[in-house]
């Protein structure tokens, strides 16, 4: 057992010397196309997750705001998620802003869709929080306007 | 008699512990947007992780041995020292990640932010592990972890086209997201050939004190075991793809998932997830917790057994303590449990070559198994798994950069 032990570990340190150049060029590979990746983003790949996040939340606000009408979810689930809601559209308008790859035209439009997004769940979050559904179903509507402008300008940049 | 019970408690435990935060938040992201794309990842990683488990049963069962004992023994205790750095790594944020799970599961049913959780959690653990016997984290959880049933009664539920799904058995790729296909693929792997899965199992055969003529009793709970909880799984990939692929609804955030079974079941859906998250990231947050001490106690020497008094092992408990109070505090500080869980599950994916080639060498030593060495198609089914892990452990950090999105 112990030749055995002994002859596993010359094996493993050989192994280790051969492949250890190989190794240093793969890294070396791995860090070169990270930063190329990190530097040089494709304008239409972004545009495409940023109107796939946008787009998932607005479906997320709509069959949320749909649960809570029919009660089938609690008030206080609808409130926190609407709250993540918010702080996440929040967070993609002030991405969208900085962002240098997104023609400016594009960024335009995904800001302004964030924002209003921002502002229903606002406006979904008040009516959780006094529980007075009357103007959910407006709400709901203007939230399916949304998801179908976001769609349209998604197959304006050739996503899904 | 005895045996029949245990082989039913198996089994039972198998199904009810099979799902964790890993297995359904990466087959919840699978199904939201690749539909039944990735079914094929879930029953590959099933299909391994049945293989392996049943190996390291058999090898507890024959030789008495856990992996790390047998390890530190064949390999030497500089390799055991490097697995275990690497493993506990990963395994700590696998933990965080279960917790998380927990948390968010509160969360979900108070509204409460998952941090506040995250120490009331981890006494809750503490206190079961410390007051409690293996059975009890064993079956107890494994038993109210069958409330993880209700995705498969959801995707049944919901008729889905059973032709499409089969389809997704055989991997094609999608037409867009190449990149993130491989991602969700490769976490997906890496939940399900979780080494902490094996750890743990064959630890647990050592408590339960198998022998020799558990290896039938050990095969058959594997394989049954495995086959069906990799079932639930699939499930939660279907139940997805049916649910938020067609409203466009990624799983960006946890709370997300509140709204999976909702179409299935109305207002019950929502309190079916949320007790399915709790239990079934409860029971996998104490079998890593004790898997972590397990791993160190077994290759250092120490006295190590659920069943034993505290008092009576104080190293492995202060061992387990420590980790509990580790993994609590990657949430407590706020970190994203969705990150957290997503990146563990790669990293997993990429630490498996270490923990699984060890296989290879236990299993066809008689001196470890006996008569019961692997047949030839055990090992090229090992071989496989472990040419899987190496491509798994070079593509997932590029994958990482590239696909995490």
């Amino acid at each position: 057992m112990a030749s055995e032990q002994h002859d596993t570990a010359r094996v493993y340190r050989g192994a280790a010397r051969t492949g250890r150049g190989r190794a240093r060029r793969v890294v070396t590979l791995f860090v070169l196309l990270s930063l190329s990746g990190a530097c040089a983003q494709d304008p239409r790949k972004q545009t495409r997750q940023e109107l796939q996040t946008l787009s998932s939340w607005a479906a997320t606000l709509h069959l949320l705001g749909e649960a809570w009408l029919e009660r089938s979810v609690p008030s206080r689930y609808a409130q926190q998620t609407l709250h993540e809601a918010r702080q996440t559209l929040q967070e993609e308008a002030q991405t969208i802003r900085q962002s240098s790859s997104i023609p400016a035209d594009a960024r335009a439009a995904l800001i302004g869709h964030a924002q209003q997004l921002d502002r229903l769940a606002g406006g979904l979050s008040e009516e959780v929080q006094t529980g007075d559904p009357t103007d959910t179903p407006q709400v709901l509507t203007q939230v399916a306007q949304e998801q179908q402008a976001l769609a349209d300008l998604a197959r304006g940049v050739g996503a899904r | 008699m005895k045996k029949m019970m245990e082989l039913a408690l198996g089994i039972v435990t198998s199904v009810g512990g099979f799902l964790e935060i890993g297995s359904i938040t990466t087959a919840a992201q699978g199904g939201a947007i690749f539909g039944f794309k990735l079914v094929w990842a879930v029953l590959l990683g099933g299909l391994c992780v049945a293989f392996l488990v049943e190996q390291s049963g058999r090898l507890a069962a024959v030789s008495g041995h856990t992996i790390p004992d047998a390890i530190r023994e064949r390999f030497g205790f500089n390799y055991y020292l490097f697995l275990l750095a690497v493993l506990a790594l990963v395994t700590l944020l696998v933990l965080g990640s279960e917790i998380g799970g927990v948390c968010v599961a509160l969360e979900m049913a108070t509204g409460v932010r998952f941090q506040w959780w995250a120490l009331a959690v981890a006494l809750l653990m503490w206190l079961i592990i410390w007051k409690g016997t293996f059975s009890v984290v064993e079956y107890g959880t494994s038993i109210l972890g069958l409330v993880t049933l209700c995705f498969v009664a959801g995707a049944v539920v919901l008729h889905p086209p059973w032709k499409q799904v089969a389809a997704g058995a055989v991997p094609t790729l999608p037409s867009h997201d190449r990149l993130r296909y491989w991602f969700i693929a490769v976490s997906i792997l890496g939940a399900s050939v979780s080494p902490y899965l094996m750890f743990f199992y064959s630890a647990g055969a050592v408590e339960d004190e198998w022998k020799e003529d558990y290896v039938a009793v050990n095969r058959f709970i594997a394989g049954t075991g495995m086959g069906f909880g990799t079932l639930i799984s699939v499930a939660v990939l279907v139940v997805a793809a049916l649910v938020f692929l067609p409203r466009g609804i990624q799983v960006d955030h946890y709370s997300q998932l509140g709204l999976i079974l909702r179409d299935a079941f109305g207002a019950w859906g929502f309190w079916l997830v949320v007790a399915s998250l709790f239990v079934a990231c409860l029971g996998a947050a104490m079998e890593v917790t004790l898997e972590l001490a397990y791993m160190v106690a077994q290759g250092f020497g120490w006295n190590w057994s659920e069943n034993q008094p505290p008092k009576e092992e104080a190293r492995f408990s202060l061992t387990y303590t420590a980790f509990i109070v580790l993994g609590a505090l990657l949430v407590a500080v706020g970190i994203d449990p969705l990150r957290l869980t997503i990146f563990s599950m790669a990293l997993t994916a990429a630490t498996l070559p270490v923990a699984i080639v060890p296989f290879l060498f236990f299993m066809n030593d008689s001196d470890y198994v006996g008569e019961h060495t692997n047949s030839w198609f055990s090992n090229v089914v090992v071989v496989a798994i472990i040419g899987l892990a190496f491509v798994l452990a070079v593509v997932t950090i590029p994958l990482e950069i590239f696909g995490g999105g």
